[in-house]
């Protein structure tokens, strides 16, 4: 799990989550839950953080699809739920 | 002055005793027109669900050191029963309407269930968005959701919505910010009890205020959704939000029969038919699994380790902020983690070396709870059910239900002095979502 930091534009864009087609059962967020908790820059954008999925060994997931019923994926060791543009900060 | 002691041929007497109130005859009754004589009401004397917390207000804005609010009030509005003489001996205790045919009762932030006997959903609750009729101060029958009206075996409500079984079918209702109703996206649904998928074998389930379990299937599989920080579904991420319900990590065990579980705000306690018991979740300094580790318990791993071994033979437990509690098929409680004001035998001792501490040696317990919702992240409060009697211990300032002191009470106290009503129905949940004003409800 590694740390990352996006510059948003502020709280409309804090609370959209973001999907990774690899990990279908999953959707992705910032940590902070307020505009207030991130850093605001002087050209109004405010920088926001999230954490990566780590896989450090091949992983099988067994969900529940809302339409299809059961499904199973598998992923590879890797890093998931990247979001474009996001420099990584540790 | 007219005679209004029979009126449209009805006596008063008798309209006093439809709404529960007999009016005492002859000479000395009590004349409403010059409100003199003698009244007398009779309220029913069992089957009656009581809540109780000092601090119950809407909204809450007192302090942990103000007690100057100590009135009693319902949560979501008056009741049409009260019982005023319950508060005579300084327990803030109030009656509300007869539920004497509930086998279930829960309450979350802003909306409160029960299923009854024959399989009926009754909701109450102080928003419209998360109830699915109109905001009511009694209870009223959900109907029209599902299969059958009588087809409800679960409900589950937190700080956010409610999670319930109809037919084996799981239907939601409130918010899903975190995809804790496992809908494939977090869509709420506001107002209205939706279905999640078309499968009709669900188990079990409890909602949490950030994350949901349930048992799924003949085999009984465990799944999760919701929010992954602090490694709260057991899926061994704590990165984003699972959206859709997901067989939890079976790496430490076999992932089938299980019988028994318990959510709270950052964890999930169960235990399996064959009374394994397991946890994962937010872990620290307070070493709440009794694992021996500060560090996030990161996928379903083992409890329950007594005198070297762990047990087998655990039956229902609870997990709280800084401690868990297991019961055994002996009715002893057993407990890990910060040990002040959370044992309840007048010790503070933690059990922080990856063993469970027997807590007294009574052999009655049959279920102990610091939050019934699964919302809470704080654990002031306690309450365990020995035989069939409550009692509490903990912060008594941040509940009152014991009384209206700020006394904190290291060793267990029988809260009401009586058994409960047939059933042991109860929940202890936090107030308006506020982990430090506590109510507790009751049918006695």
């Amino acid at each position: 799990m590694a740390l990352y930091s996006v510059l948003i534009s502020g709280q409309e864009e804090l609370d959209s989550p973001w999907q990774d087609a690899n990990v279908p059962n999953m959707s992705f967020g910032y940590r902070e839950i307020d505009i207030s908790e991130c850093t605001e820059n002087e050209d109004g954008t405010y920088i926001a953080t999230y954490e990566s999925m780590q896989v450090e060994s091949p992983k099988t997931y067994k969900y529940l699809d809302p339409v299809e019923g059961a499904k199973e994926f598998q992923l590879g060791v890797g890093e998931y739920g990247l979001k474009p543009n996001s420099q990584r900060r540790g | 002055m007219p005679d209004i002691s029979s009126y449209n041929a009805i006596a008063v007497g008798n309209i006093a005793s439809i709404n529960g109130q007999d009016i005492s005859s002859g000479g000395g009754a009590y004349n409403p027109v010059t409100d003199s004589g003698t009244y007398t009401e009779t309220v029913p004397t069992s089957g009656l669900l009581k809540m109780g917390g000092v601090r119950c207000f809407d909204p809450p804005t007192n302090t942990s050191t103000d007690n100057s609010e100590n009135i009693p009030k319902f949560a979501y509005g008056s009741q049409p029963v009260v019982n005023l003489s319950s508060d005579k001996d300084g327990r803030y205790v109030r009656v509300a309407e007869s539920k004497s045919d509930f086998v279930q009762i829960s309450y979350g932030r802003y909306g409160g269930f029960g299923i009854t006997a024959s399989g009926q959903l009754w909701e109450q609750g102080s928003s419209a968005s998360y109830i699915s009729g109109s905001v009511v101060s009694g209870f009223t029958q959900v109907t029209g959701v599902g299969d059958s009206d009588t087809g409800w075996t679960k409900i589950s409500s937190s700080s956010g919505g409610a999670l319930a079984i109809n037919s084996g079918k799981l239907y939601h209702i409130g918010q899903n910010t975190y995809g804790n109703a496992g809908t494939g996206d977090q869509t709420a649904s506001y107002g209205s009890f939706s279905q999640v998928g078309s499968d009709s074998d669900w188990v079990d389930v409890e909602r949490g205020g950030f994350h949901s379990m349930a048992v799924k299937g003949t085999n009984k599989v465990l799944y999760t959704t919701g929010r992954n920080a602090n490694y709260r579904t057991g899926l061994g991420t704590a990165s984003g939000n699972t959206t859709s319900w997901t067989q939890v990590d079976d790496t430490n065990f076999t992932n089938t029969n299980v019988s028994y579980i318990h959510i709270n705000s950052d964890g999930c306690l169960f235990i399996r038919e064959n009374g394994e018991a397991y946890g994962f979740g937010d872990d620290d300094t307070n070493e709440r699994f009794g694992t021996n580790t500060s560090s996030d318990i990161q996928i379903p791993t083992q409890l329950g380790k007594v005198g070297g071994s762990y047990q087998t033979d655990w039956v229902t437990g609870a997990m709280a902020s800084n401690t868990t509690y297991l019961i055994n098929t002996s009715g002893k409680l057993y407990f890990a983690g910060e040990g002040n004001a959370r044992r309840g035998d007048g010790s503070s001792t933690d059990a922080k070396d990856g063993e469970y501490v027997q807590i007294g040696s009574y052999t009655d317990w049959v279920r102990v709870t610091t939050d019934d919702s699964g919302q809470n992240n704080q654990d002031y409060n306690h309450v365990g059910q020995r035989g069939n009697r409550l009692y509490y211990w903990g912060s008594n300032q941040y509940s009152g239900i014991l009384n209206n002191t700020l006394t904190s009470y290291t060793t267990a106290v029988d809260i009401m002095g009586q058994d409960l009503d047939t059933g042991n129905l109860w929940a202890l949940f936090p107030n308006q979502g506020s982990p430090t004003k506590m109510m507790l409800v009751a049918r006695y």
